[in-house]
């Protein structure tokens, strides 16, 4: 009886049927062209290889052996050899990345700067040098380099004066820089790219060290990096464009830029005294402003009540440093007035733009722009020069 | 043998293991023939290129595992290709006559006649297939595949196999001399 089977699947399943898989002995057909054709060839005597052309193939065969166990071996070299040049490459690829991106791996070793506590920590930039990467480095360190108005930046490997975004050991954050879109508006300084931190498991504590390039509200950027302060924080209240801070706390997860929540921030440049009235006195570099009985203010006494206001400096070199002994450095700093204080001109800028020398590192220097008022107030009070620096 | 089976075998075959080679070859050297004699002209042909087979697969047994596939496809893909490249070589120089097995067969039995001829007719049938269509009717019904394990040489799915055995067996029934019979089956007549 022919059956039809007008579709592959119930002629695949008749085959099944009377053509069964490993059973060549049983051959059927149920009449129709298709199966028959299946069966014709089913049941044909199929070619036979014959004794003796088996012994001669096999012989054949014999003589042109490779030895296996060799040839395993060797793929076995040839993959690890595959392994081997894949981790260079992406080794030496990170290095490449690492190096134009402005981003140094450093040693525990090397950063001895990096893990001095807050409260005593220098008041430069911290400085690491940058060695070798290890796989097994602790830290991450995000050096800037000196930020120049109307030059490129330097290479990162000559980090001059490099403020620094530290990521001590316990952090487990991957920093990634990106670049920044066209449509971000950068800052008067030529400054680096952000970073970015992507938390991980634990929190990352990132400390910032800078001249503060804007404030907003409670948020301050210091070399593009948004800090977060506590609205309430006093320091709010004295901090200005320029002053060189101090901030910790813990990078802000999500955000696509390195953001900081401040645990803590100092201005570490200058003398501020906050009373528990909320009267604020600043150090403004000469001796015009004495500070109130309760101030500390360490700096301005040794310089102003030793020397009876004359301008001359006994400082420790930890929040201010010498000022200029002429009163100015090369003709760029406004003469100084009265006992040492720089009066503004009639028409003076909002902003200038001076070589500002980082308290307690000698010869450590950075380009920055501040504000006229930060200009005649604190920095030209401590050794700072008009102009970038040369 | 299961392809699970055939795994400590090859591994011993692939370490240089001489009776483990032996072995593979006895299994598979008339199977392998056999569909090389299908698809060539002539047994001489389907004798060299067998042994062409053996040899690559003893060369190729370090990478074997990479590959993936069941040991009997890896072998029979292997022979597709050794086929391929007879096929190529043959385009270069003078194709010999298809009737060689036929030319010597005066002295044998009438029985062993009627048998190479139809195995000749079967061959002139098949080779009007295309490469795919040939692999998959010998291996289906010659060797008696399922349809997984002719997936597995194809590389291919089952279902791509059952859809290209309805193609390849409306062909060769036409090409085997039942062209009308498959005209009226088509159309759902009864011949």
């Amino acid at each position: 009886m022919t059956e039809f089977h007008h579709d592959p699947d119930s002629l695949a399943d008749q085959l099944d049927r009377l053509l069964p898989p490993d059973q060549p002995d049983q051959i059927g057909t149920d009449g129709g062209p298709l199966t028959e054709a299946a069966a014709r060839l089913a049941s044909a005597p199929h070619p036979t290889l014959s004794p003796d052309a088996m012994a001669r193939i096999q012989s054949q065969m014999m003589q042109t052996q490779p030895p296996p166990q060799y040839q395993v071996r060797l793929a076995a070299l040839r993959r690890l050899a595959t392994a081997a040049a894949l981790f260079v490459l992406v080794i030496a690829g990170t290095l490449y990345a690492a190096r134009e991106l402005g981003i140094t791996l450093v040693a525990p070793a090397m950063s001895t700067l990096v893990n001095t506590p807050v409260n005593t920590a220098p008041a430069a930039a911290t400085i690491s040098t940058p060695i070798t990467p290890a796989p097994v480095a602790s830290e991450i360190v995000v050096t800037q380099v000196t930020p120049t108005v109307g030059q490129s930046p330097p290479p990162t490997d000559v980090p001059t004066a490099a403020p620094s975004v530290t990521v001590p050991a316990v952090a487990t954050s991957t920093l990634v820089p990106i670049v920044p879109t066209p449509t971000e508006s950068l800052p008067p300084t030529a400054l680096p790219p952000p970073a970015t931190v992507i938390p991980t498991a634990l929190p990352a504590v990132i400390i910032v060290e800078g001249p503060v390039q804007s404030i907003d509200e409670n948020i301050i950027t210091i070399f593009n990096v948004d800090i977060t302060l506590d609205a309430n924080d006093p320091v709010l209240s004295v901090l200005q464009v320029g002053d060189v801070v101090r901030a910790e706390g813990e990078a802000v997860a999500g955000a696509n830029t390195l953001m900081v929540m401040a645990a803590s921030v100092a201005i570490i440049d200058l003398e501020v005294f906050i009373d528990p009235d909320g009267a604020i006195w600043r150090d403004p570099g000469d001796c015009s402003n004495p500070p109130p009985a309760a101030a500390p203010a360490p700096d301005w006494r040794a310089r102003c009540e030793s020397t009876g206001g004359s301008g001359s400096s006994s400082g420790d070199g930890t929040g201010g440093g010498s000022p200029p002994p002429d009163g100015g450095t090369g003709g760029a700093t406004p003469p100084p007035e009265g006992d040492g204080g720089s009066a503004p001109p009639p028409d003076h800028p909002d902003t200038v733009v001076i070589c500002h020398h980082a308290p307690g590192e000698s010869g450590q220097q950075q380009t920055i722009t501040v504000s006229w008022d930060a200009w005649v107030n604190a920095h030209s009070g401590h050794g700072d020069t008009l102009g970038p620096c040369q | 043998m299961s392809s699970e089976s055939m795994g400590p075998l090859v591994l011993r075959a692939q370490r240089g293991d001489q009776a483990a080679i032996e072995a593979l070859y006895q299994q598979f050297a008339q199977p392998i023939y056999r569909y090389v004699a299908y698809r060539v002209a002539t047994a001489a042909d389907a004798e060299d290129l067998t042994a062409e087979v053996f040899v690559s697969m003893l060369k190729g047994l370090p990478s074997y595992r990479q590959t993936g596939v069941p040991f009997e496809a890896w072998l029979y893909r292997i022979a597709s290709a050794r086929i391929a490249d007879h096929y190529r070589r043959m385009r270069t120089r003078p194709q010999a006559d298809l009737a060689d097995d036929l030319a010597d067969s005066a002295t044998l039995p009438e029985d062993r006649i009627l048998a190479l001829q139809e195995i000749e007719t079967l061959r002139r049938a098949l080779r009007q297939l295309t490469d795919e269509e040939q692999t998959l009717v010998i291996l289906r019904f010659v060797e008696r595949k399922s349809h997984q394990e002719v997936a597995d040489v194809l590389g291919r799915t089952p279902k791509a196999v059952r859809s290209m055995q309805y193609r390849a067996l409306i062909r060769l029934a036409s090409l085997l001399g039942s062209e009308e019979k498959v005209r009226h089956y088509l159309r759902g007549e009864k011949s």
